[in-house]
């Protein structure tokens, strides 16, 4: 088995909330290893990298607002200005943007065994009124898709943590040069892998 | 009022895992986070991060005379000589040496008196003397007399700038001409507003 890097994002409202050192500490105590870290404003470019630009992915995110809308009785068309899935998918990233940028955000690099599945573990669903206790989101934050909707905001849900593998790699590429990540061993790694 | 300060986090504090622990001490605390960065600098760095004086060497062998007098230990005998300057410049080396076991993890936090807050909620330079609820003491039972007899430095593992001027010189030291661009905290309005 591999070691696996994974990009975890404290979002503004973690940050705002301080309480950035209480989810590091969870992703520390479970034994991965911070191999770089740093504290800023993310600029548009960046955000707008990291997520995808793809018109699947415009299109998947735009028709997810639109069924849950329509669940809830709520227009659409109102808030958008348009019914075309792309589109409203285009709006919600320009949400996600906006959000990311609100204050600084709080980026740590993680490596470990199993690195990806352990950090989506403990930060829970992404959807925080969903995510179980003991998770950063279920215990930080019960924010919901439908509470977002009505306040046409994207879901506050604190923290981002890599999706897979090749997810992680190509996250702390574009957040991370190399010289910022960090080779070392942790007080009690022999005993957790050797 | 508002001050500045600079955190360091050793690389023993990196290993072990208290990075989060650290920060959410300062964090509950109501200071602000303005900078954070993981690195590794090297000597030569580390070296010039003090001022390196020689009074402020000389000044590091008092104090090394001293803790070693007050617990009944022979600095003549560890370290073959009593002089201050030479003692002094014996232990820069090993700080050197201590700063350099792994990456290191640097921070700017701002807040009202901050220097101070800072360093009282650090604890006493040497974790054996530091107070219960101060990180030093929390976190370790390192001593001068324990250090001393495995040849190495008081593994102090947070530094916190001693004054605000010297806070103001050591941020300039780390981030250069990196700007730190303010941000608004709702908290900020129960007490700052």
């Amino acid at each position: 088995m591999n070691k696996q890097k994974a990009l975890l994002i404290i979002k503004p409202d973690g940050v705002q909330r301080g309480i950035i050192g209480k989810i590091i500490s969870r992703f520390e105590t479970v034994g991965l290893k911070i191999i770089g870290l740093k504290f800023e404003m993310a600029t548009s470019s960046r955000v707008i990298a990291h997520y995808p630009e793809t018109e699947a992915w415009f299109k998947k995110v735009g028709e997810r607002t639109l069924t849950n809308y329509a669940k809830k009785g709520l227009d659409a068309k109102k808030v958008f200005k348009t019914d075309d899935a792309v589109s409203i998918g285009k709006i919600v990233k320009g949400w996600l943007v906006t959000y990311f940028q609100e204050s600084p955000v709080f980026l740590a690099v993680v490596e470990g065994y199993d690195c990806i599945e352990i950090v989506r573990k403990l930060s829970g669903n992404t959807i925080p009124v969903l995510a179980a206790p003991g998770t950063v989101r279920g215990d930080f934050s019960h924010d919901t898709i439908d509470l977002a909707n009505e306040q046409n905001r994207p879901l506050r849900n604190i923290i981002h943590a890599s999706d897979s593998p090749e997810d992680g790699e190509k996250e702390v590429a574009l957040w991370f040069k190399p010289e910022e990540l960090f080779f070392y061993e942790l007080a009690g790694e022999k005993f957790m892998y050797k | 009022m508002i001050e500045r300060t600079l955190i360091i986090l050793k690389p023993d504090a990196v290993k072990r895992g208290l990075i989060g622990k650290v920060i959410e001490t300062f964090e509950n605390v109501g200071l602000k986070l303005m900078a954070a960065k993981m690195l590794r600098p090297s000597a030569d760095v580390i070296k010039n991060h003090y001022p390196g004086t020689p009074e402020w060497i000389s000044e590091m062998g008092e104090k090394t005379l001293a803790s070693f007098k007050q617990s009944g230990n022979n600095v003549e005998e560890t370290f073959k000589t009593e002089d201050p300057s030479k003692l002094g410049q014996f232990i820069y080396e090993r700080l050197i040496k201590y700063w350099m076991e792994g990456p290191i993890v640097v921070m700017v936090w701002t807040g009202p008196n901050a220097v101070m807050v800072a360093r009282k909620l650090r604890g006493h330079t040497i974790p054996a003397l530091a107070v219960p609820g101060t990180l030093l003491a929390q976190f370790s039972f390192d001593s001068s007399p324990l250090s001393a007899s495995l040849d190495r430095v008081v593994k102090t593992f947070i530094h916190a700038s001693g004054s605000v001027e010297e806070a103001e010189r050591e941020i300039k030291y780390w981030f250069g001409k990196q700007e730190f661009k303010d941000y608004e905290r709702e908290i900020d309005g129960l007490y700052l507003k």
